[in-house]
């Protein structure tokens, strides 16, 4: 079977038109779409002078329908990639469809008080989140580089706007601009990463990319386009490192995080990384099975390249944390760590196919991650009034007592992001830890042991950073009065952002499920790995009937 | 159902005091007593069984997959523990009801104290070790709480903060350590582990994971190197040193080890590790705290040494030391929180510490002092106490030890231990209580009665254990057969006062007076330790290490994060080099085997061109006119190079987008300066730009030539042969994809197009650029005459060739597409020439229209197949050659839209160009630096 055979069946695949089942997979990404086009809609008609709440909350629900849309189509997900190759309709998009619809709601929810009081109070704003989500929930699904790429892409353009929106602030627009021209490189680096896998292997499509690195390597000897590929998967990783801001593609992260406005970051932070990491997963586990792609310092080919990243990102993140006056540079250097410790679980999950199922860990820890960030960022969102938004350590000063619920709120959030019970972010880390050693202990492999012992180490100095927010909310004396500004919304985001931390922590089990359920549905994979999930789906009913 | 609420009141009750401390001090008190009690009372329920031998296990599924379940175990052992901490605890709220002043907020003090009562009840009697670990990690958190409890206080944040670092660091740990065990049991319950014993002890990962297990042990007990933050967490208020630091959180690290004695202890590893940390705490901190004039930090370092002494003993690994140990748990519990309550009442009272002021106060406060002095009586180990009792068995066993050569060794350290011991508590009482009377802050006087009466209830138990030690029989027993697993020690029968006349006597006598005659020679000792005392804390220790470490990234930091644009890009270029690399060295540098082609003078002089224009681009790149101008060079030239590689379509594609990116960057420099600031001359920085550069143009241009030099299958053959020309009727694969096999994406590009266009119309309609900041309008210049006369012949001869274009596109290179773009640089050729009024006079187009029209078109005939009854899109209509008439009108609606939207956009941008009428330019200042 030669790569010229595959191409042609790629064609004919091609060729064969929707069918009607398939228009289920881009029902979430067109809810989303549907819902921007109406905002331009209503928008056209806004009073001027008035606030724009209304659109905000239109937004949320919108993204609610979205979210609960892939709810609905839960059950009916699809084998085989939809639109010509294009699209996958399974649970582990749907899962992430949900995540960023949710991360995008709870951003937008802080939102309206903050622009208004920067006078920024544009309709623009929401669009932008509802595009970039949009290009979230494709890129979750995408079953080619191709589509991945442009969904990358309209994830990635609305951001970079997003960061520059507060455009009179020259630290925003800074912002904007650095995360726009290391963006624009990175997404350059990726394309021409798959423009190199498309050289070598003749075709975008993740499955038949597979397919014809198996042929590269057996065929005649190694072929030229072997040590193409190799590149090309570096690059490509390179672009997803980017994104979800790993050692050493981090170096944007600390001065976006500081100049973009507050609800942004808390959106970029999270949505932004749970979707890399979904195309990470996705690209990588379907289109360069290890097996071909072996090298690298411990043999594991890519995965080293994760396990060298998931160390200097955990260690980097957590240790220069430790400096940051400034609360958001804290977070954002934090945030490295967290990818740190999302690429631990993505190493130990992937080295060999039977681990696969460790993957639900991930999706967890993105989970978790997700509403103890966003809950500290509605907090700050809430202090971020115009010319006087809390910024530093020492502006926190006494804000929890002045102001109990955002005090409660930051500490539940802040005990999540430093991995402490009972708060999701423990049991986030837990997992991922947990599976580290499992795989450690399974292959004899001590590395991943290893790793996960240096995660653990390095968390601690998490715990020492984080606490300093919480030290300072209570015990350091007041520096200087800050008005808070009263808004429904953050409150609203604070809220659900604390609920769900302290329930995911305390009664993980049905989100420990849906994560299962959503990893054991993952397409596009290899008979390994299809082994490895059939044995999964298998434990799952059975537990399933035995409840 | 018990085991679960004994743990859980705490936690639930803990509203309690909060809630009720608004009314009163002593309704706070109540609220917390109230949880307390009931969770006692519950307990001893269970006692009787639970002496007698009895294990309850109770378990509810929580976290199934994870292996987590809320499974508890009541033990022995865990009674023990647990007894010690709600009888303490009880002891200690009636003591804080009247220790803490009005100021002071009850209800967060009491919250907290419930809440790490619940968590230190759920580390004793969890079953499952994860769950142990859990609880473990709420214990540190909860005495963060507690010791920062004055928030004023700055040493106690900074205390507080320590005590969590180290506890906090050695929970996780610990967690990682227990994961270890449980993963090499396959079960993460006690009844498992413990009974696996051999199991662990033989695998390959036994070593990390006893390492790890007693980081955690030896961090929260305080064990040397990590024995530095028990002293600065004394920052706390009292009851709270007395709870914590004194019987339970501390005691956690050596619950943890006699907890996991029986799957650990026993082999040489545990025995030097456990036994060394132990040996060495156990000496230095007693001889430390015989240095410390402060009362509490005397009873701080004391702490560590009795401590040190309880880990020696589980070190041993025999299962009479361990019964020991589990003795002597009891005991320090009884007389160190005693000691802890009395110093307390002492500082409540005078207002200091410091013995050095101290002195005589046993005639202001006689209960205290006698309370003291009993309790720092069983703390040296005086017979009739119970410290006695548990150090002589500690000499005792201190002989009979495995895996040890030099037999005396340990011996001769406990000793000295034991004596320092003595001297340090002779010293407590006498400088405390004896003496001259000291110049107080305040006037002492003995407590009320419900602040004694804890310390003297802790003090009869010292004392009663102490002459009658059968009593504590039951308790200890039951301890210690949870701690040994499952046998009691051989030639073991009762707890007793005497044993005997043996080598444990002597050391005893020896630990006594010599302990005395130190005390005597104090005074010369401090002399000498002010002199030669080493200026080395473990604090400050800790405090260097930090402040290296942060030096340490703050330097990294600022070499890699300096918040410029170029270093970040300079680094991710640099990763890409590395990446690129590798490949090269895994496999080899060598081009291929096919014969290179000739070398024609047209690709020569391409060629030249082409770096030329490179070096131009970078030469220029200050002056941006010049830049841009330079830049489109180097894209004609890629596009020509498509045009050698026989790949007309993309270079006509290539060529059409170069020439309109082009005209939008110019557009753009309207708006922004003239000319890039300076940078300054040369630096070191452009040298190491330009080798990165350098390296990789070459290594791509290496890698390009490698790939031309081996066999590539082209594809587009078979695209054509199997695929396009039967579907799709052309033989031009671009355009057919393009008009047919993926019309319905062409569709969706060109209506997004069209909508840009749209969009930035509406966006820039009522542009002015004077309301842009630093943009001047332009004084009116000719437009120049060559230009001008060149632009009207090209006009129609490029829409000639667009046409042209656009009718062959089905079989030859070409398509509506392109020829939209080609007919669009014609048309905007004109605004450039002969600027925007002219050209809109003379082309009364409206250009949103037609993009309008175009996108109709294209939706139209794509429809049309509906018609047919066949699915949208297929464009198969039986007219000759197949395709044909329906694809020439979708195309002709991409052609419109993309003519119309493009040139929307670019009219909305030239608005910039247009120049500025009279009157604004006689506003506008000559000295204009803009004007051309």
């Amino acid at each position: 079977m030669t790569m010229q055979l595959l191409s042609t069946l790629n064609t004919l695949a091609m060729l064969t038109p929707p069918q009607g089942a398939e228009f289920a997979a881009i029902v979430p990404g067109m809810i989303v779409t549907l819902v921007a086009l109406a905002f331009i809609l209503i928008d056209v008609f806004h009073r001027k002078g008035t606030p724009r709440d209304y659109l905000a909350y239109f937004s949320v629900i919108g993204l609610g329908v979205g979210a609960a849309s892939s709810w609905y189509l839960w059950d009916g997900t699809l084998e085989a990639p939809t639109f010509f190759g294009m699209l996958y309709l399974d649970r582990f998009a749907l899962f992430f469809s949900a995540l960023a619809c949710v991360s995008g709601a709870l951003a937008i929810l802080c939102s309206p008080a903050v622009l208004r009081s920067h006078r920024m109070d544009r309709g623009e704003y929401y669009l932008l989140v509802l595009f970039s989500v949009v290009g979230m929930i494709f890129m979750a699904a995408s079953a080619d580089l191709l589509s991945l790429f442009i969904a990358f892409e309209i994830m990635s353009i609305p951001i970079y706007v997003l960061a520059g929106f507060l455009r009179e602030d020259s630290r925003s627009a800074e912002a904007s601009m650095k995360y726009f021209v290391l963006g624009a490189f990175s997404a350059a680096l990726m394309l021409y990463g798959i423009a190199l896998i498309y050289g070598a292997t003749g075709t975008t499509n993740l499955e038949m990319i597979a397919q014809n690195l198996y042929y590269l390597e057996g065929g005649e000897g190694q072929h030229a386009g072997f040590g193409l590929a190799m590149l090309g998967v570096l690059l490509i990783f390179s672009g997803f490192a980017f994104k979800v801001a790993a050692v050493p593609f981090h170096i944007w992260t600390p001065d976006v995080y500081t100049g973009s406005p507050t609800p942004v970051v808390g959106f970029m932070a999270t949505a932004v990384k749970a979707i890399a990491f979904a195309g990470l997963l996705r690209v990588f586990v379907v289109a360069f099975p290890l097996d071909v792609l072996r090298g690298g310092f411990f043999g594991y080919g890519w995965i080293d390249i994760a396990f060298a990243l998931a160390a200097f990102s955990m260690v980097l993140g957590n240790v220069v944390a430790l400096l940051q006056n400034n609360v958001k540079r804290m977070l954002a250097y934090s945030s490295i760590a967290h990818a740190g410790y999302l690429l631990l679980g993505f190493t130990a999950a992937n080295a060999h196919p039977r681990f696969f199922l460790h993957n639900d860990a991930i999706l967890f820890y993105l989970v978790a991650y997700t509403f103890g960030t966003i809950g500290s960022f509605a907090v700050l969102s809430y202090f971020s009034r115009r010319g006087e938004s809390v910024e530093t350590f020492e502006d926190l000063g006494q804000l929890g007592i002045k102001y109990p619920m955002m005090g409660l709120v930051m500490g539940i959030s802040i005990f999540s992001a430093a991995g402490i019970p009972p708060t999701a972010g423990f049991l986030g880390k837990f997992y991922i830890f947990r599976s580290a050693i499992d795989v450690g202990m399974q292959t004899d492999e001590f590395s991943f042991i290893g790793l996960a012992i240096l995660g653990v180490l390095s968390s601690v100095a998490g715990v020492y950073y984080y606490l300093k927010v919480l030290i300072y909310m209570y015990m350091k004396p007041e520096k200087r009065a800050f008005r808070p500004l009263e808004h429904t919304g953050p409150k609203v985001a604070m809220v659900v952002c604390a609920v769900m931390t302290l329930y995911l922590g305390i009664f993980p089990a049905r989100a420990i499920e849906i994560t299962q359920e959503s990893i054991i549905d993952f397409q596009g994979v290899s008979s390994a790995v299809q082994a490895t999930l059939d044995l999964g789906q298998q434990a799952l009913e059975a537990r399933q009937a035995a409840e | 159902m018990t085991p679960l609420l004994i743990v859980l009141l705490p936690f639930v009750g803990l509203i309690l005091p909060i809630i009720l401390a608004r009314h009163s001090h002593t309704a706070a008190t109540v609220g917390a007593l109230i949880p307390t009690t009931l969770s006692f009372g519950l307990l001893l329920s269970l006692a009787g069984d639970v002496f007698a031998g009895e294990v309850f296990v109770a378990s509810w599924p929580w976290i199934e997959t994870l292996g987590m379940n809320l499974s508890f175990r009541v033990d022995g052992l865990g009674m023990l523990f647990a007894i010690l901490i709600l009888g303490i605890g009880t002891l200690v709220v009636l003591y804080a009801h009247f220790y803490l002043s009005d100021s002071d907020p009850r209800g967060r003090f009491f919250g907290a104290l419930l809440a790490f009562m619940g968590a230190m009840l759920g580390v004793v009697l969890a079953e499952n070790v994860l769950l142990l670990a859990f609880f473990w990690e709420i214990t540190s958190l909860s005495s963060f709480l507690l010791i920062a409890y004055w928030t004023h206080v700055p040493l106690a944040r900074q205390g507080a903060r320590m005590a969590l670092a180290i506890t906090g660091m050695g929970g996780l740990l610990l967690f990682a350590g227990l994961l270890l065990v449980g993963h090499i049991v396959g079960s993460y319950e006690l009844s498992a582990i413990l009974a696996n014993g051999a199991l662990i002890q033989g695998h390959d990962l036994y070593v990390p994971a006893l390492i790890l297990v007693l980081m955690g042990a030896f961090t929260k007990s305080a064990q040397f190197p990590f024995h530095f933050w028990l002293p600065n967490a004394m920052t706390a208020p009292t009851p709270v040193s007395a709870y914590l630091h004194s019987a339970t959180m501390v005691k956690a690290g050596v619950f943890l080890l006699a907890r996991m004695h029986p799957a650990l202890s026993g082999t040489p590893e545990w025995f030097f590790i456990v036994t060394g940390a132990g040996l060495v705490t156990l000496t230095f901190a007693a001889y430390v705290a015989l240095f410390k004039h402060d009362l509490k930090g005397l009873l701080a370092y004391s702490t560590i040494s009795h401590l040190g002494l309880i880990t020696v003993l589980f070190g041993f690994g025999t299962p009479m030391a361990a019964l020991v140990g589990v003795f002597h748990i009891l005991n320090h519990a009884a007389f160190k929180a005693s000691l802890f309550m009395s110093v307390g009442i002492v500082d409540h009272e005078t207002g200091t510490r410091d013995m050095r002021i101290l002195g005589g106060l046993r005639h202001a406060m006689p209960i205290t002092a006698t309370l003291a002095t009993l309790g720092a009586a069983a703390m040296a180990g005086i017979p009739g106490f119970n410290g006695f009792i548990s150090k002589e068995m500690l000499f005792y066993e201190s002989w009979k030890l495995p895996f040890i050569e030099n037999e005396w060794v340990v011996p001769v350290i406990v000793t000295v231990g034991g004596l320092l011991s003595m001297a340090y508590s002779v010293r407590l009482v006498i400088d405390t209580f004896f003496g001259e009377e000291g110049d107080t802050p305040a006037k002492p006087h003995d407590p009320p009665f419900g602040m004694w009466l804890p310390v003297a209830l802790l003090v009869a138990v010292c004392v009663v254990v102490g002459v009658y030690p059968s009593i504590a029989e039951p308790i200890v027993n039951a301890a210690a057969l949870a701690t040994i697993g499952g046998v009691m020690p051989e030639g073991y029968e009762h707890l007793s006062l005497w044993h005997g006349f043996n080598a444990a006597v002597v050391m005893s006598l020896i630990a006594i007076f010599g302990g005395a005659a130190f005390f005597m020679l104090r005074h010369k000792l401090f002399a000498l330790a002010e002199r030669y005392w080493p200026n080395l804390h473990g604090k400050l220790v800790f405090e260097g290490l930090v402040e290296r470490v942060v030096d340490a990234t703050r330097a990294t930091t600022a070499s890699l994060e300096n918040g410029s644009l170029q270093r970040y890009v300079m680094l991710l270029i640099a990763f890409v080099v590395a990446a690129g690399a590798l490949p090269f060295f895994l496999f080899d540098f060598a081009p291929g085997n096919l014969p290179a082609t000739e070398l024609e003078p047209v690709t020569i002089v391409i060629f030249g061109i082409f770096v030329a224009a490179c070096l131009g681009v970078v030469a220029n790149h200050k002056r941006r006119l010049t830049a841009i101008v330079t830049l489109s060079v180097v894209g004609l030239v890629v596009s020509l190079s498509f045009v050698k590689f026989s790949a007309p379509d993309l270079a006509l594609t290539q060529l059409s987008v170069e020439v309109v990116t082009i005209l939008l960057l110019l557009l753009a420099l309207y708006v922004l300066p003239k000319e890039t600031p300076s940078e300054g001359g040369f630096s070191l920085r452009k040298v190491r730009d330009g080798i990165l550069a350098s390296v990789a143009g070459l290594g791509t241009g290496w890698m390009s030539y490698m790939v031309m030099t081996r066999p590539q299958d082209s594809i587009s053959m078979t695209h054509l042969e199997k695929a396009y020309y039967p579907v799709g009727g052309g033989t031009n694969v671009v355009n057919v994809t393009l008009v047919d096999i993926r019309g319905f994406d062409t569709m969706g590009e060109v209506a997004v197009l069209a909508m840009a266009g749209l969009g930035i119309f509406a966006l820039l309609a009522r542009l002015n650029p004077e309301h842009i900041h630093g943009v001047t309008r332009r004084v009116l210049d000719r437009y120049p005459v060559m230009l001008t006369s060149a632009t009207r012949p090209l006009l129609s001869l490029i829409l000639v060739m667009a046409v042209y274009i656009f009718m062959r596109g089905h079989y030859l290179p070409g398509g509506g597409f392109i020829a939209g773009l080609v007919a669009t640089v014609a048309l905007i050729i004109q605004y450039m020439a002969s600027g925007q009024q002219w050209s809109s006079e003379r082309m009364p187009v409206n250009f949103r229209i037609m993009a309008i029209i175009g996108v109709t078109i294209a939706v139209l005939s794509g429809a049309t197949s509906l018609a047919l009854g066949k699915p949208m899109m297929t464009m198969l209509v039986p007219l000759g050659e197949p395709g044909t008439v329906m694809t020439l009108y979708f195309d002709l609606g991409v052609f419109l839209g993309v003519v119309g939207a493009m040139m929307t956009i670019l009219t909305s941008l030239g608005v910039l160009s247009r120049p500025a009428s009279a009157e604004t330019l006689a506003h506008s200042k000559e000295t204009n630096p803009w004007k051309p």
